[in-house]
C-alpha cells in the first residue's frame, strides 16, 4: 500500500513522542499498545510479519517486565534493559518501515507540499538516503577489518575513529559525489517548477493514519 | 573554494555531512544513557569525536549557509529522536552565528574556524538545560525510564553549578574535537583528495 510521506511522518513524531515518552504504568500501557499495534499492523501489510510480530513482543516483554519484575536487586538491570528496549524497538521498526517505504523523491516531492525551501528540504533528504547507506558502509567496514584479523578492543578509542570513523568519512564523501553527479543529471539544480512522477496526495488510508496518529497523542494526553 | 554559490552540489553536501555528524552523535551520545558517569562526561567527549566530521565540512565548504542548514537539520533530528526542542531552538541562533564567524575567515582560517565550531556545539546544552531549570519535570520524566539508582547518580553528579561547568565542557571538548579534526584532516582526508 502506498501512503503519503507526510502521513508517515506524521505518525512517526507521533510513535516517537509516545514510545519514546510514555510510562508503562496505568494509562500509558494502552496508549503503548495502540501506537504498537500501529506499527505491527503498517509492518504486517508490507509482509514483514517478523519484524511485526518483534514490535509486539517487545511492547509486551515492556509491559511485563513492568508489571512483575519489582525494581530491585539485580532485576532493576533486567528490567531497565527490557525497559529501554522496549521502548525503542517499535520506534526503530517504524523509522526503518518510513525510510525503507518511501523513495527520496517522494520525500522531496511531499515536503515541496509543505512549502519547505528547498535549502532545507535537499539535505533533508540526502539525511534520510544517507542514514541506511551509513549503516551498510559500516557494516562492510567491519567485515572488510576482520578479514584482515582486526579487533578493536576497549580503551583504544583513538584506533575505533581511525579505522572506523575515517573510513567511513570517505565513504560518505565519495557516495555524496555520486549522489551529486546523479541528482544533477536529472536536472536537480534547475529552479524550474519541478514536476514529479512520484505521487504525493492524501488518500483514505493517509487520512486514517494521520488520524491514527492525532488519536493517539490526544490519548496519551487524556490518560496522563 | 568559498565564494561558491548555496547550489545543489552545496547543499546535497551539506546533507552527507548532516548524516555524519548526526551519527557520531547519536552513537557517542547513547554510551551516556547507559552509564551515568558518561552521562557527565558526554559534554567533554561528544563535541571532541563530532569534530571529525566538522572540520572536514568546514575545509570543504563552498558557500555560506551550508552550516546554518547542518545545524538547524541536526537539531530538529536530535528532537525528532526524542531530545530537548532546546537544542532546535539554539541551532536557530548558534548555527548562523558560527557560520558568520567561519565565514570571516573565508571558511580557511583554522582559528575562526575552531571558534566557529565551539558556537556550534554549545547547541549541544539544550539537551541538559530541561535537567537544570525544568529540573522536576525532568526527572519525573526519566525515573519512569530509568531505575531509582540510575535516577539518584544523576542527580548528585548534577548540582546546579554543574551547567556552566557543561557550557565549558563543550567548548573545551570542542576545541580539542576541532584539532583532533584538523590532524586527521591533515593525515588522511587532504591525502585523499577530499580537501582540495
Amino acid at each position: 500500500m502506498r501512503l503519503d510521506p507526510r502521513a508517515k511522518l506524521i505518525l512517526f513524531a507521533a510513535v516517537n513522542i509516545v514510545g519514546l515518552g510514555a510510562p508503562f504504568s496505568g494509562g500509558g500501557g494502552i496508549v503503548r499498545m495502540v501506537e504498537t499495534g500501529l506499527v505491527a499492523a503498517l509492518l504486517a501489510l508490507e509482509g514483514s510479519w517478523t519484524m511485526s510480530a518483534s514490535a509486539l513482543a517487545a511492547t509486551g516483554a515492556g509491559l511485563a517486565a513492568h508489571t512483575w519484575l519489582s525494581p530491585s536487586g539485580v532485576a532493576v538491570l533486567a528490567a531497565g534493559a527490557v525497559n529501554l528496549f522496549a521502548r525503542f524497538w517499535p520506534v526503530v521498526l517504524l523509522g526503518c518501515y518510513v525510510l525503507s517505504t518511501t523513495t527520496v523523491s517522494e520525500f522531496l516531492a511531499a515536503l515541496r507540499r509543505w512549502r519547505l525551501p528547498t535549502a532545507l528540504t535537499i539535505p533533508f533528504a540526502v539525511v534520510m538516503r544517507f542514514l541506511p547507506t551509513l549503516a551498510q558502509e559500516s557494516r562492510a567496514i567491519g567485515d572488510a577489518m576482520r578479514s584482515r584479523g582486526l579487533r578493536l578492543g576497549g580503551g583504544r578509542p583513538g584506533a575505533w575513529l581511525e579505522y572506523r570513523l575515517v573510513p567511513l568519512t570517505m565513504r560518505a564523501v565519495a557516495i555524496g559525489d555520486e549522489l551529486t553527479a546523479a541528482a544533477l543529471t536529472r536536472g536537480l539544480d534547475r529552479h524550474a517548477e519541478r514536476t514529479s512522477l512520484a505521487r504525493v496526495g492524501f488518500r483514505p488510508p493517509d487520512w486514517a493514519l494521520a488520524g491514527a496518529a492525532a488519536a493517539t497523542l490526544a490519548l496519551w494526553w487524556t490518560l496522563l | 573554494m568559498e565564494n561558491g554559490k548555496l547550489d545543489t552540489r552545496a547543499l546535497i553536501q551539506t546533507g552527507v555531512f548532516t548524516a555524519l555528524y548526526v551519527v557520531v552523535l547519536a552513537v557517542f551520545g547513547q554510551l551516556g544513557a547507559l552509564i551515568p558517569i558518561l552521562q557527565v562526561m558526554g559534554p567533554f567527549y561528544i563535541p571532541m569525536v563530532c569534530g571529525i566530521p566538522f572540520m572536514l565540512f568546514a575545509a570543504r565548504v563552498r558557500a555560506f549557509g551550508q552550516i546554518t542548514i547542518m545545524g538547524i537539520l541536526a537539531g530538529a533530528l536530535v528532537f525528532l529522536t526524542g531530545q530537548s526542542w532546546v537544542v532546535l531552538a539554539l541551532a536557530v541562533v548558534l548555527a548562523p552565528a558560527a557560520d558568520l564567524i567561519a565565514r570571516a575567515g573565508r571558511y580557511r582560517r583554522f582559528p575562526l574556524t575552531l571558534a566557529a565550531y565551539v558556537v556550534f556545539s554549545e547547541m549541544l546544552i539544550g539537551m541538559v538545560v530541561p535537567l537544570f531549570f525544568m529540573r522536576g519535570d525532568f526527572i519525573a520524566r526519566i525515573s519512569q525510564r530509568h531505575d531509582d539508582a540510575w535516577v539518584n547518580a544523576l542527580v548528585n553528579l548534577t548540582p546546579t553549578w554543574m551547567f556552566w561547568v557543561m557550557i565549558a565542557m563543550i567548548a573545551a571538548g570542542a576545541a580539542i574535537g576541532a584539532l583532533l579534526g584538523r590532524t586527521l584532516v591533515a593525515k588522511h582526508f587532504r591525502p585523499a583528495g577530499l580537501v582540495t
